[in-house]
C-alpha cells in the first residue's frame, strides 16, 4: 500500500493532565485527595471533575444546584485559573528539559518530539517517555496521560487508550489493534460533517479510514483530512511539525499583569493600572532589546471574565506611549459600566529583536527614532535609581496605590509564581 | 573614577534571590509557618518556607507531611531500614515513616523579613 520508506521514525509524545484543573486544585489541597471535586462553582455549571466526581455520576455542565442535590457528598469549588495557568506553565518547562521541540496545544496537553533525546540515550522511546511522567507527576503531583507514537494523530490516539494515568506506545506494528477500536469521530481534527461524511460512505473507524486506498481519499477529502490518514497510517504529515525556533520568537509575547485590591469599577483607576501594565511591559521589552508588533490588553472581573482587546502595533515598538494610544482608543469596547474589576494586563507579542527592525513606509518610524534617546535614557536611570523613579503620569494612580496597599506582603504570597500550600507547623 | 554603567550582558549575569532560594522552581510551593514548634530548629512563626516536591530527602532533612489534615514540619532520620521523623523541640516522641503516610515535601528554604 504504501512507501515503507515514508513510515515516520519519530518519536512523538502527547501529553494529557488527567482531569486537570480539579487535579491542580487537589495538588494544592490535600484535604481534597481521594474526594469527589467540582469546580465551576462561579459558573453554576460544573467544568472539571476528578475522576472521583465522574465515578458517581457527575458530567460535565451538570448546573450545580442540582449536582448538589445529588450528590450531596460532592465538593463544588470556584475556578482558580491563575493555578491552572501556573501549572500548565510547569508543565511544559518539564517537558522542555527533554525536547527542544514542545507544541503546547491546550492548558492541559502538549505535543512534543523526543526524538533526538532517544537517540543519546541509546534507543529506548518507552523509558524517556516514563522519565517524563515521572518528573511531572512527582514535581507536580498530579498524573498525567501520556502517548507514544511517530506521528501526533497516532500519539493523541495512544494517550486517550489509557486514562487516567496511562503510557500507551503505539507501533507500525500494533497500530491496527488500537486504530480498529476508535470510532471515526473522535480521530483528532474529524469535526461532526465529515464524520458523517465518512459514516456515509462506510467508514466507521480509524481503521476503516485509514485502510482506505490511497488515491480515493486524496481525490475526495480536503488536504487536512489526507494528512490526517497519513499520520493514521504512521507517516509524518505538516500536521506533525514543530515550530522552529525562529518561528517560537516570533509567537514570543512579554506580558504585565496585575491584581489590585480594592477591585475598581472606576474606569481612571482602570486605566492608570493599564498604563502601568503597559509601561512594565516595555521596560521588560527594551531591557532585552526587543521589540512588539502586536498588543493586547485586559480587564479581568471578580468572577475571572477576561474582556480582552487585540490589536496590531503601527510598527515594532517598545515604547509605552504607543502601547497606550491603542490602550486609550479602544479602553471603551472592554470597559463595562458597573462591571467590578479585579485585575488588568498587558501583553505585548509578535516580539522581535530590535536590529531586525524594518522601518515601516509611511514616516512612523521617525517618531520612535526621537523616543529611542529618551527611552535610552529613562531606562539608565531606572536601572541606577529605585525602579519608580520616573514613569508616566497616567501610571501615577497604580503606582501610588500599590505602594500604600497595608495587606502588601499577604497579596505578595498570592502573586508569587509558586502555589501556597496554607499554612505548616 | 566615573561610574560606569554596567552593559547587559553584565546585567544577564547576575543571579537573582529567586535563583538562589529556590533550586527547581517547576517543583517548588511555598508554606507559611504557624507556631514556634520549629524555633529550636531556627524556623519561626511567620517564616515563609519554600519547599520541593518529587526531591528525595537525605538524613537531617526537614520534611513536610500531611498529618490528620495538617501539614507538619519534621526532620527526616533513616536509621537501617527505617525511616524515623522526629520533632525539632522533642515535644512528640519521633515516629516511623509507614506506607500510608509520604513526604509531601522537601523544605529547601526559609525567607523571613523583619521591615
Amino acid at each position: 500500500m504504501f512507501d515503507f520508506h515514508k513510515l515516520s521514525s519519530r518519536h512523538i509524545l502527547h501529553i494529557d493532565g488527567d482531569s486537570f484543573f480539579a487535579s491542580c486544585e487537589v495538588a494544592v489541597n490535600p484535604a481534597l485527595r481521594g474526594k469527589a471535586v467540582v469546580t465551576g462553582k462561579e459558573r453554576g455549571i460544573a467544568s472539571a471533575m476528578t475522576y472521583e466526581a465522574k465515578a458517581k455520576g457527575v458530567t460535565r455542565g451538570m448546573p450545580v444546584f442540582r449536582l448538589k442535590k445529588m450528590f450531596p457528598d460532592v465538593t463544588v469549588i470556584s475556578s482558580d485559573y491563575e493555578l491552572y495557568s501556573l501549572f500548565s506553565r510547569r508543565m511544559i518547562n518539564i517537558v522542555r528539559r527533554y525536547s527542544d521541540s514542545v507544541h503546547e496545544y491546550s492548558i492541559d496537553e502538549c505535543f512534543a518530539d523526543i526524538t533526538s533525546i532517544v537517540k543519546e540515550r541509546g534507543g529506548d522511546a518507552l523509558s524517556v517517555a516514563r522519565a517524563i511522567k515521572h518528573d511531572l507527576q512527582n514535581e507536580l503531583g498530579l498524573t498525567f496521560s501520556l502517548g507514544l507514537a511517530s506521528t501526533k494523530v497516532l500519539a493523541k490516539i495512544a494517550s486517550k487508550t489509557q486514562k487516567p494515568n496511562g503510557l500507551t506506545l503505539i507501533t507500525h506494528e500494533n497500530r491496527k489493534e488500537f486504530l480498529r477500536n476508535v470510532p471515526i469521530q473522535k480521530v483528532w481534527g474529524i469535526g461532526r460533517e465529515t464524520s458523517s461524511l465518512l459514516f456515509s460512505h462506510r467508514l466507521k473507524t480509524a481503521l476503516d479510514f485509514a485502510e482506505s486506498r490511497e488515491d480515493i481519499i486524496k481525490s475526495t477529502v480536503a488536504k487536512p483530512y489526507y494528512e490526517i490518514f497519513l499520520e493514521l497510517n504512521g507517516i509524518a504529515s505538516s500536521i506533525s511539525d514543530f515550530a522552529s525556533a525562529e518561528e517560537r520568537e516570533a509567537s514570543k509575547s512579554i506580558s504585565r499583569t496585575r491584581t489590585f485590591s480594592p477591585s475598581s469599577t472606576d474606569p481612571k483607576v482602570l486605566y492608570s493600572e493599564l498604563s502601568n501594565n503597559a509601561e512594565e511591559a516595555c521596560a521588560a521589552l527594551r531591557r532585552e532589546g526587543l521589540v512588539a508588533c502586536f498588543m493586547s490588553f485586559f480587564l479581568k472581573d471578580r468572577d475571572f471574565r477576561y474582556y480582552r482587546y487585540e490589536a496590531a502595533l503601527p510598527h515594532r515598538t517598545s515604547s509605552p506611549e504607543e502601547v497606550l494610544e491603542i490602550v486609550r482608543a479602544n479602553f471603551k469596547k472592554i470597559y463595562r459600566k458597573g462591571v467590578i474589576y479585579r485585575a488588568s494586563g498587558v501583553t505585548l507579542m509578535n516580539v522581535r529583536d530590535k536590529e531586525r527592525f524594518t522601518p515601516d513606509l509611511f514616516g512612523a518610524y521617525l517618531k520612535v527614532e526621537a523616543r529611542k534617546g529618551l527611552y535610552e535614557a529613562i531606562d539608565a536611570l531606572l536601572r541606577k535609581q529605585r525602579s519608580d523613579a520616573v514613569y508616566l503620569g497616567s501610571s501615577f494612580r497604580a503606582r501610588k496605590h500599590h505602594n500604600d496597599r497595608e495587606d502588601k506582603r499577604e497579596s505578595f504570597i498570592a502573586d508569587l509564581p509558586f502555589p501556597y500550600l496554607g499554612e505548616v507547623s | 573614577m566615573p561610574f560606569r554603567e554596567r552593559t547587559e550582558e553584565e546585567l544577564a549575569d547576575v543571579v537573582s534571590l529567586d535563583d538562589y532560594l529556590v533550586k527547581n522552581p517547576e517543583a517548588s510551593f511555598i508554606f507559611r509557618v504557624k507556631g514556634d514548634r520549629m524555633s529550636v530548629a531556627g524556623i519561626m512563626s511567620g517564616d515563609l518556607v519554600i519547599a520541593e516536591r518529587g526531591r528525595t530527602p537525605k538524613s537531617g532533612d526537614i520534611v513536610i507531611l500531611y498529618i490528620e489534615g495538617e501539614h507538619v514540619m519534621k526532620y527526616f532520620l533513616p536509621r537501617g531500614n527505617l525511616v524515623y521523623l522526629e520533632s525539632a523541640d522533642g515535644s512528640e516522641a519521633p515516629f516511623i515513616l509507614k506506607e500510608d503516610l509520604k513526604v509531601e515535601a522537601v523544605v529547601t528554604s526559609i525567607v523571613r523579613t523583619y521591615v
